[in-house]
């Protein structure tokens, strides 16, 4: 089967963007599919006690699966947020200001209005490290 | 006026809040105390702003272009600031401050009252609020659909901790951790339909997205008399934003977590969430209605000629019909509230089900500004009469003398013992029932009147008539009204003719759970004997009873005296001139259709 | 004198709240108690004033007293009084004073039962004397609360259901009333204001012109009758609808069964010929046979219940069932004859059920319990008592010369003269004189059975031998005279020289009625 006409029937015209993303999608789902599938089918079935252990090397598990993580990790995941949303929010900022300045926005408006932002998240920083999350022990 | 101006109450709000989080770093007893005292002070002034500004009343348009996104050029930018948000505004701060005082810590040690027990995080606590109200401000103001969402989750995430801190029960753990992940499902959904609306119409602010949507002749001029027609992308993006809208509003298909979130928060929290976020909801869903039509949604066309109704008026019958149900299944009183303030959403949404088929009506039946006036009066009269509602329950105490009341048998006979915070209780409850002289009445009466209007009045000839459909949601509001009372009536028959069987001694209104039970000489004929010294009005107690009191008066106010209902009537009245302030896309009959009316 | 010429309505339905608010203050149950019992003597001093001032050939309404309340929606506070009130609030500020000496032996937060009865007395006051349809509704929803409380607190055994029964009855008509309401306002166009109106002296011509222009089909105004009757028939009560108060009356207090037969059925009855027939007058006529149906089965049905009764304030209480049919009859019929007897019935019927029941509740009192077949031979044990009960027995089944007889012989003549032809109904095309002879015949079937019920509770309970766990009983007490023998006055006054009392002042009004009707 020649899969090349297909896909230049795809060829993405301005009418229709969406084609490849459809097309990766489908690949994708395709990809995964196909090799599930294929590790079934082609795969032995081979069963036995030793195939039913955890490790098939005969290792014997210790203790339970489920493990308590210290509470501080999500803690700091969380005030790790503080500052990615803070980059976040600058690259739109940064890609209008000349835009902006352009259509005669004052350039003290824009710069006052993220300063405000930097602000409210250092009161958030502050906050945290006055709650001391920055304390490991 | 200058965008910062313009943004004054919202400013002062967060700067009040940003303090709060700081103050919140301080375990001292003091700054606890200082805590409300902030909040209070900040709502005070920006209600005092607010009044300044709808008395002014403002040019139409208060409005501002945000840096010039607006693409046309157009005057309409992000905010738009007139009367409508003036006004949703100026009742959210007056509720806001009733709202700051049921939670005023008042035990010795500053860490709760007698329902609230937020331990050390007073700060926090009363920041979260103020930063809730501000979303709320945000949606009031907001005409860009960014905008509009960040003012809703603005205004709900800070009440999926405020539920959780409310007291350190494993029921108040569980509320939280349902009403955060509902909210959190909630908000997903009404993203991704705000991200098909703007996909199919290529345009964030309102007004852009209705000029988009609406019929064009070949100079590309805007017709104004035809109906917008959605395609089904369209439709399902008001699918979802109308799922998410509906689940801060709990109305029905998405109130399956009212009941348990309202009884787990603690009370001063429930009456918050029976508020703040409900109003977030509707004011967004007007704005959505005024910007996309109303009838079309969802709804084949020809069912929509048929009888010029559609989702709104689904949604309006399910949620009163089922509010209300369940409401009298209940067994705690904080259920029966919950299930109310459903039931309470559904008779706002009729009001709006009848706003929405003004296309379909005589202009001269005014349908389009009666059922808007009617939303916005009920939405103030809703919570004036529900917090003292949760006040009363607040002030009594529950029958371990340890909490707050909850269920019924924590009320049986307390009429007899605490007869001003009974008769306070059913001041409210009458007046959420809607008997007159009360601002539930003065409520129920706009409510039915948009409806009743749109159900008489005149049809384009071509236009099916919306008589029935109308007709049938008259009916159904006055069934409901009926069924309501009756398990308000429960509330009132279980204070004053149940007798207090069983009950423990200590009935004295508990406001400090913590330190030891205050001695009270309150004696059980109080009735026939002049009593001794009120120990209503303690320490303990003053600000809830505060609250009580404004709130009780307010609801009689409202309802009778005529100024006060003339003040709020004029209030919503020039709020529902809503021609300068939200994009419209109802726009009524054209004269031709009119003419064709006669 | 002109301040109180001109303020003497609203004083009139005020005094009693400002009595209220006295008497929440008093220091002790008695004090609390000669506090509402001069507040309802003052009122009824203030409305035999009005006695003095009415004019009784005016026929529209007088003493107006009007001002805004809630411009914005044209509602205003407008007070008035003609012939269809005159009596009734006569009857209201009489029946009040008695039962507010009849409720001297309440023992259990005395404070709180006599300021509610006076807010009560306000709230039935504002309903006879209001205007303005908006007001109407107020004072009408309002006098609920007062008596839902009064019921559910100081009641017996199953005052709970009782009192929420009678609550949830009434107000489903009393939202019905409010479509209706609000449904007059959108329709009308005040000539002044360009608003929708509320006042119920320009409503029926409004309503008249909105038919005649096109804008109100007939079919709404037939829609509006309908919950307009659904809402003023629950508090009749008429036969559909009746099942609360048989209820509300058993667990009531004494006092509170008086007045909830006396006035507040009767605020129904108002209500009919207020509200209902003069606005909707053309649906009136047409849905004649609905009504004048109704009415027929509430005479007979009550009748046949009240005979089929055991508990002897049952049995009073079907007993108004089967005599506000006759009011409704009354109205349904629409002549002059009927209304005016419809109208007499109502004050009859005040004086003779507040009569029966403060006998029963001197019986309950003595014996604490209303078994009739428990009951026998009180006439010997207490001749006076049994003196003052035959005359209000009799006076309620009817006895010529006593107060019952006139109001139910109006009734049915107004009936067979509906009938004749020229009669409203007969001319409208609305009935025929074959269609309107039954209901005529059917009522006076009602006549005896009321006569067999009450003459068979008569000799069940006051002949007979005497029995002897009653020989002890205190024959009546100067206080339960004191109530009883005005009672009886009156009964004997209104049988004797009903036009003296009543037809005087109510026949100019009934005709501007009818003007209304053609």
């Amino acid at each position: 089967m020649n899969i090349l006409p297909l896909l230049a029937s795809l060829e993405p015209d301005p009418q229709n963007t969406w084609a490849p993303v459809l097309l990766l999608i489908v690949m994708a789902v395709g990809f995964a599919v196909t090799n599930i599938a294929a590790s079934i089918i082609i795969g032995p079935g081979r069963t036995g006690k030793g195939k039913e252990e955890t490790y098939e090397s005969g290792m014997v598990p210790i203790g339970d699966t489920r493990k308590r993580f210290n509470v501080r990790f999500y803690i700091v995941a969380m005030i790790f947020l503080v500052f990615d949303v803070e980059i976040v929010f600058f690259y739109p900022w940064a890609t209008i200001f000349p835009d902006a300045i352009a259509k005669g926005t004052s350039s003290g408006l824009l710069l006052v209005e993220i300063i405000l932002f930097v602000v409210i998240l250092l009161l958030a920083y502050v906050y945290a490290w006055g709650k001391g999350v920055f304390q490991w022990d | 006026m200058s965008l910062l101006s313009l943004l004054l109450p919202e400013l002062i709000l967060i700067v009040a809040a940003s303090g709060l989080l700081l103050l919140g770093l301080s375990n001292k007893v003091a700054s606890r105390r200082l805590a409300p005292v902030v909040a209070m002070l900040a709502l005070i002034v920006t209600f005092c702003i607010q009044i300044y500004r709808v008395k002014a009343g403002g040019g139409p348009t208060q409005h501002d272009t945000f840096g010039g996104i607006s693409r046309d050029g157009s005057i309409y930018g992000t905010l738009r600031i007139a009367e409508f948000a003036q006004y949703i505004k100026l009742i959210s701060l007056g509720i806001g401050i009733l709202l700051t005082l049921l939670a005023w810590p008042t035990n010795d040690d500053a860490t709760g009252n007698s329902a609230l027990h937020f331990g050390h995080d007073a700060g926090e606590f009363f920041a979260l609020m103020l930063l809730s109200l501000t979303g709320l401000l945000l949606v009031a103001g907001a005409n860009d659909i960014m905008l509009l969402f960040l003012g809703i989750e603005l205004a709900s995430i800070p009440t999926y901790i405020m539920v959780s801190v409310s007291r350190p029960l494993p029921v108040a753990q569980e509320a939280g951790v349902k009403y955060f992940f509902l909210g959190a499902f909630a908000a997903a959904i009404m993203l991704f339909g705000f991200s098909y609306l703007y996909g199919t119409t290529g345009a964030t602010n309102l007004y852009e997205i209705m000029l988009n949507l609406h019929p064009k002749d070949a100079s590309g001029i805007i017709d104004w008399g035809t109906r917008i027609t959605l395609t089904p992308w369209q439709s399902l993006a008001v699918l979802m934003l109308v799922a998410g809208f509906a689940f801060k509003m709990a109305v029905v298909p998405l109130h399956f977590y009212v009941g348990d979130v309202y009884q787990g928060a603690a009370t001063p929290v429930t009456a918050f969430l029976s508020f703040v976020p409900k109003a977030s909801g509707f004011v967004a869903l007007i704005k959505l209605l005024f910007a996309l039509g109303g009838p079309n949604w969802l709804l084949p066309e020809p069912i929509v000629r048929a009888n010029g109704t559609g989702l709104l008026w689904v949604l309006a019958i399910l949620t009163m019909t089922v509010g209300n149900v369940l409401g009298l299944l209940q067994y705690n009183v904080k259920r029966v509230l919950a299930f109310s303030s459903v039931a309470h959403s559904g008779y706002m949404m009729a009001a709006l089900a009848a706003l929405a088929t003004s296309q379909f009506v005589s202009p001269a039946s005014n349908v389009k500004t009666t059922g808007l006036q009617a939303v916005l009066f009920y939405l103030a009269a809703y919570g004036i009469m529900n917090i003292g509602a949760f006040g009363v329950l607040q002030l009594l105490s529950a029958r371990d003398g340890k909490d707050s009341a909850e269920t019924f048998e924590d009320l049986a006979g307390k009429g007899r013992h605490h007869v001003s915070l009974a008769l306070s209780m059913a001041v409210c409850c009458f007046s959420l029932t809607g008997i007159p002289l009360t601002v539930g009445f003065m409520g129920k009466l706009m409510i039915i009147k948009p409806a009743l209007a749109a159900a008489i009045a005149k049809t384009p000839v071509g236009m099916s008539s919306v008589r029935p459909a109308m007709t049938w949601l008259v009916v159904i509001i006055m069934i409901n009204a009926a069924i309501s009372a009756a398990y308000y009536l429960r509330i009132v028959a279980t204070l004053f003719l149940r007798s207090e069987e069983h009950a423990h001694p200590a009935t004295a209104p508990h406001a400090a759970p913590h330190p030891a039970p205050r001695p009270h000489p309150r004696g059980h004929h109080l009735a026939d004997h002049a009593h001794p010294v009120d120990p209503l009005f303690t320490r303990h107690t003053m600000p809830i009873l505060l609250a009580v009191i404004l709130s009780v008066a307010g609801t009689l106010l409202f309802g009778m005296i005529p100024s006060a209902t003339e003040l709020l009537g004029n209030g919503v009245q020039s709020a529902a001139r809503i021609e300068g302030d939200i994009p419209q896309a109802l726009p009524g009959l054209s004269d031709k259709a009119v003419a064709a009316s006669k | 004198m002109q301040f109180l010429q001109n303020n003497l309505l609203t004083l009139l339905i005020f005094l009693p709240t400002g009595g209220a608010v006295l008497t929440l203050l008093a220091k002790n149950r008695d004090a609390a108690r000669w506090t509402a019992l001069a507040t309802t003597l003052v009122t009824l001093a203030l409305s035999l004033v009005l006695l003095i001032t009415f004019k009784t050939n005016f026929g529209a309404v007088q003493m107006v007293q009007e001002g805004d309340w809630i411009p914005a929606f044209n509602i205003k506070y407008k007070v008035g009084i003609d012939g269809l009130s005159l009596p009734l609030v006569l009857l209201s500020t009489f029946i009040c004073a008695l039962a507010a000496i009849a409720s001297w032996n309440i023992e259990k937060m005395t404070r709180g039962y006599f300021a509610l009865f006076l807010f009560l007395e306000t709230g039935i006051l504002g309903t006879f004397l209001a205007i303005d349809f908006f007001l109407f509704y107020v004072f009408f929803e309002v006098t609920l609360l007062p008596m839902y409380f009064l019921i559910g607190i100081w009641g017996g055994p199953r005052k709970e259901y009782a009192a929420i029964k009678f609550f949830l009855y009434t107000l489903v008509g009393s939202i019905a009333l409010l479509i209706v309401l609000i449904g007059t306002h959108l329709y009308t166009k005040d000539a002044a204001t360009g608003l929708g109106s509320f006042d119920l002296v320009k409503l029926p011509l409004l309503i008249k012109a909105a038919i005649a222009n096109g804008s109100m089909s007939m079919d709404v105004v037939r829609w509006f009758f309908v919950l307009a009757m659904i809402c003023f028939l629950i508090k009749v009560p008429a036969v559909p609808f009746h099942t609360w108060l048989p209820d509300a009356h058993v667990e009531a207090p004494t006092a509170m069964s008086m007045i909830l037969a006396a006035l507040l059925l009767k605020m129904g009855g108002y209500g009919i010929f207020r509200v209902a027939y003069p606005l909707f007058s053309d649906a009136g006529r047409e849905l004649w046979m609905i009504v004048a149906f109704v009415g027929v089965l509430s005479i007979l049905y009550g009748a046949l219940c009240a005979m089929a009764q055991t508990d002897f304030k049952r049995l009073v209480a079907y007993s108004s069932v089967s005599h506000m049919g006759f009011v409704v009859l009354g109205a349904a019929m629409m002549t002059k004859t009927a209304a005016n007897g419809a109208l007499f019935m109502m004050i009859a019927h005040g004086i003779t059920s507040a009569m029966l029941f403060f006998i029963v509740g001197v019986a309950y009192d003595r014996a604490h319990h209303r078994e009739i077949s428990r009951f026998g031979g009180l006439a010997t044990t207490m001749p006076v008592y049994f003196g003052l009960s035959a005359i209000g027995i009799f006076a309620n089944l009817g006895l010529p010369g006593l107060c019952g007889f006139i109001g139910e012989i109006m009734v049915l003549l107004g009936s067979f003269e509906a009938a004749k032809p020229g009669s409203i109904l007969i001319q409208s095309g609305a009935a025929s004189t074959r269609q309107i002879y039954p209901f005529a015949v059917s009522a006076c079937l009602g006549v005896v059975l009321t006569a067999a019920y009450m003459l068979w509770t008569i000799q069940r309970v006051y002949f007979g031998p005497e029995r002897a766990e009653y020989r002890g009983f205190k024959e009546v007490d100067s206080r339960e005279q004191v109530v009883l023998w005005p009672l009886a006055v009156m009964a004997l006054l209104l049988g004797i020289l009903p036009t003296l009392f009543v037809f005087s002042y109510t026949d100019s009004t009934v005709e501007t009625l009818f003007k209304l009707f053609r």
